[in-house]
């Protein structure tokens, strides 16, 4: 097989094409997230940068030698992509490709994923261990926040 | 082929589709075993017809005009973690490749049990990765580096991935450090390229190294010590051919000669060091090596790269340079043989592992979808001396004979699910 000239020209100039497209990016406004746990949590003074560092699992038990249990929302989901975002300053291929290393060679598991809100909220109300995030408007009374992400 | 291409494409749509959300069985309240996995489809070429530059010395195709553009750099890997609770878990990696020997035991990446009696400490036990540089034990996954491959003058002349024994992990903070400290040792036996049903005992294989983490930055120091317990079938053939020259009585050094080349009982030694930054919008990461062989007749080498990428929305164009050379002369002189081609034999083994060569690379890595991204790549290969071809791979009957200066292009597909 051979990559002639006029196959590599063309192959740069739909990958400059599709590199266009990408820039009409759109910026849509997004709601406020709250960072909640289990009403009698012992995790209720962790800071911003300790949640980030469970979240990225550097940080995995807590002084009180308690292990925290992260919960992630879906994989795609625009909430996602604004909790990492925010918190870690990387866009989400970024934590994506950080977790596939880690995960994939064997050192260490992600937070464990879950389909929706709903589903943190649910989790989130029945373990005392766990830490979760979700909209703002979905926060119910079976849970606690700690602080919200703008 | 197409099969190949067919199942490829169905496992990229499977990770399109999934990967919004993961695989997991429950077992208990606490213990789940969770399904994951990640692939590569890769094209490279090169303005090479005949000879082929290898993406590592395991390499069975090597990249060139002539041969399978798909087989160097695609890959397909699935991963069953069993979580079993804070603990204690599991982890079994498969991945499917192009290999000297495709056996479901070379298949087998890791199969370990990994225990944290705390947040210090982790102890894993089985098949583990050989932690030897910054990407190592992550060369499989496209998708977690800006690269379409690992820099092959760097990575090209480590084919080893995995052994079977045991790591420790000791990790701790200081104020805004990470530091982690780990050991490792066990044994393994991985398959010869292009020797068939030949596989090198490596026993003990030791090593371990340090890690210092700051915010961005990680900094490694690492290093990897290996015995060989079996000789290669072809030097053995050699060692035969000198024995019945002195037999004979046309050789008289021949018992002292032919006892030089053997691999069994050598020592190999590999020290590294690497930084990389994985800030945002800049990446970057640089490492140096140094590889000794504890035998007169296969070219110590040393390698060097760097890179730099910068995120421009969801395209991270990147420039990377590497360069590998070999840190020893040829072995001293010794009387010709007086058969020439056991002479030729004799100094095949330093001709076929003298590497002198460099490579500038560009590319790009686009992030167009959640877990997918496609990675163009460009390298302009250099070949230093005529003679540094420890890295190319011919289909001709003769040593490698690349031009001094080569093209070479790539594109992958890279995603996880």
């Amino acid at each position: 097989m051979y990559f002639g000239l006029t196959v590599t020209i063309r192959a740069i100039a739909i990958f400059l094409l599709l590199l266009t497209i990408l820039w009409l990016d759109t910026g849509t406004a997004q709601p406020r997230i709250a960072v909640i746990v289990h009403p009698d949590s012992s995790f209720t003074d962790l800071s911003q940068k300790q949640v980030v560092d469970i979240y990225m699992g550097r940080l995995l038990s807590l002084p009180n030698n308690h292990i925290p249990l992260p919960l992630d929302q879906q994989g795609g989901s625009p909430l996602r992509e604004h909790f990492y975002e925010t918190l870690t300053e990387k866009p989400l291929a970024q934590i994506n490709a950080y977790w596939a290393r880690l995960m994939f060679s064997g050192r260490a598991t992600p937070p464990r994923m879950l389909p929706d809100s709903f589903s943190v909220l649910q989790a989130v109300s029945q373990n005392r261990d766990a830490i979760g995030y979700v909209e703002e408007d979905k926060v119910t009374a079976a849970v606690r926040v700690l602080f919200y992400i703008e | 082929m197409k099969t190949i291409t067919t199942l490829f494409a169905a496992c990229g749509l499977l990770a399109a589709s999934i990967g919004q959300a993961e695989w997991n069985i429950d077992l208990s309240d606490e213990a789940r075993l969770r399904v994951s996995g990640f692939g590569t489809l890769g094209l490279a070429t090169s303005d090479q017809s005949h000879n082929a530059l290898t993406r590592d010395i395991a390499d069975q195709e090597g990249i060139s005009s002539s041969s399978l553009p798909l087989s160097t750099d695609s890959r397909l890997g699935m991963q069953i973690d069993a979580i079993i609770n804070p603990q204690w878990s599991a982890t079994v990696q498969a991945v499917l490749k192009d290999r000297p020997a495709q056996t479901i035991e070379e298949s087998l990446q890791w199969a370990f049990i990994s225990y944290r009696p705390n947040a210090n400490w982790q102890l894993r036990a089985g098949r583990v990765g050989l932690d030897m540089g910054l990407v190592s034990d992550q060369r499989n996954i496209g998708y977690s580096y800006l690269w379409v491959r690992p820099p092959i003058e760097f990575y090209g002349r480590l084919p080893l991935f995995h052994f079977n024994g045991g790591d420790v992990t000791y990790s701790f903070d200081l104020d805004e450090v990470s530091l982690s400290i780990k050991a490792f040792a066990g044994e393994a036996s991985p398959f010869y390229p292009s020797t068939p049903n030949y596989n090198i005992q490596i026993s003990p294989l030791w090593g371990g190294n340090v890690n210092v983490r700051w915010q961005d930055w990680h900094a490694q120091l690492s290093y990897v010590g290996t015995r060989l317990q079996s000789n290669h079938p072809g030097l053995r053939e050699l060692q035969t051919g000198i024995e019945q020259l002195g037999e004979a009585g046309f050789y008289p050094d021949a018992t002292s000669l032919s006892g030089r080349y053997t691999l069994r009982g050598t020592h190999n030694h590999f020290l590294s060091a690497g930084i990389s930054y994985e800030g945002d919008p800049w990446r970057a990461q640089v490492e140096f090596g140094r590889l000794f062989h504890g035998n007169g007749f296969i070219a110590d080498v040393y390698m060097a790269y760097a890179s730099v990428g910068y995120r421009i929305g969801s395209i991270t164009p990147f420039v990377g340079y590497s360069t590998l050379w070999s840190a020893n002369g040829r072995p001293e002189a010794v009387n010709p043989l007086p058969d020439p081609t056991l002479q030729a034999a004799a100094e095949r083994p330093f001709a076929e592992s003298y590497s002198n060569q460099e490579t500038m690379s560009v590319g790009g890595r686009w992030d167009f979808y959640n877990n997918l991204a496609l990675k163009l790549q460009y390298d302009l290969v250099h070949v230093r001396n005529s003679d540094g071809i420890g890295l190319w791979r011919t289909d001709q009957d003769s040593i490698p004979q690349p031009r001094e200066f080569s093209n070479m292009f790539s594109a992958t597909l890279d995603f996880v699910f």
